[in-house]
């Protein structure tokens, strides 16, 4: 039998990005040729980032929420286990992941008031521009936060071929 | 929690898809623009048919 639940506060936010994914790709998709569409997705993208926003005011410092702020701690492992040759602090959650986070955060709000300022006042170039910009900060944040788990799933591919191997 | 959130966006994607065509269906160019649009192959000519009617 299926239990329903309510959704704990990190599967909201997972929601909230996912929701947020898909109105800044299809705003940045229809940004060429449908203007009307383009402005929905852009209003759609607005109001998700203004709830970010408020929710991150409500939630004071705490996770998940929160601005993503990598704590002090966090570079002071990151970098200890670095010095020391240990590379395993790769595969893990780096502070470039919520760093990332933070910068895109900043990005889209920029974006999107640009957008408003576009949509009301004609500051079409300002908005092209910040928005292509965007696009190789999300690019780059898809690439940190994919990167540990990449690394790990072929740590583990590896490790599973290992016995495979010795037993020839 | 990585493939939750892939899955999330994927979700988030196909969802603001529907609801951006759904959107464009009744209120802007209709079905089929809208489609063109939302995978990025409309040709921008939003208010031209009625621009040629104010030479008129």
């Amino acid at each position: 039998m299926i239990k329903l639940r309510l959704p704990k506060a990190l599967e909201l936010l997972l929601l909230w990005h996912g929701l947020f994914a898909g109105a800044y790709t299809i705003a940045y998709l229809t940004a060429e040729g449908a203007p009307g569409l383009h402005e929905f997705s852009g209003y759609v993208a607005l109001v998700l980032l203004a709830v970010r926003l408020l929710a991150a005011r409500l939630a004071g410092g705490r996770a998940p929420w929160a601005f993503p702020i990598p704590k002090a701690s966090m570079w002071k492992n990151f970098g200890h286990k670095l010095l020391t040759g240990d590379l395993g602090a790769l595969r893990g959650r780096t502070p470039f992941a919520p760093l990332s986070g933070l910068v895109i955060l900043g990005i889209m709000v920029l974006v999107s008031l640009s957008g408003l300022g576009a949509d009301w006042w004609g500051w079409d170039d300002l908005h092209e521009g910040l928005a292509e910009g965007s696009l190789a900060l999300v690019l780059v944040h898809i690439a940190i936060v994919s990167f540990a788990p990449m690394l790990q799933r072929l740590t583990n591919t590896q490790g599973e071929r290992k016995p495979a191997s010795l037993a020839r | 929690m990585f493939d939750k959130a892939l899955t999330l966006v994927l979700f988030g994607v196909l969802f603001m898809s529907a609801a951006t065509v759904t959107y464009g269906t009744f209120y802007d160019q209709g079905f089929v623009p809208s489609v063109a649009g939302i995978m990025g192959l409309a040709d921008g000519r939003h208010d031209d048919d009625h621009k040629e009617h104010d030479d008129d």
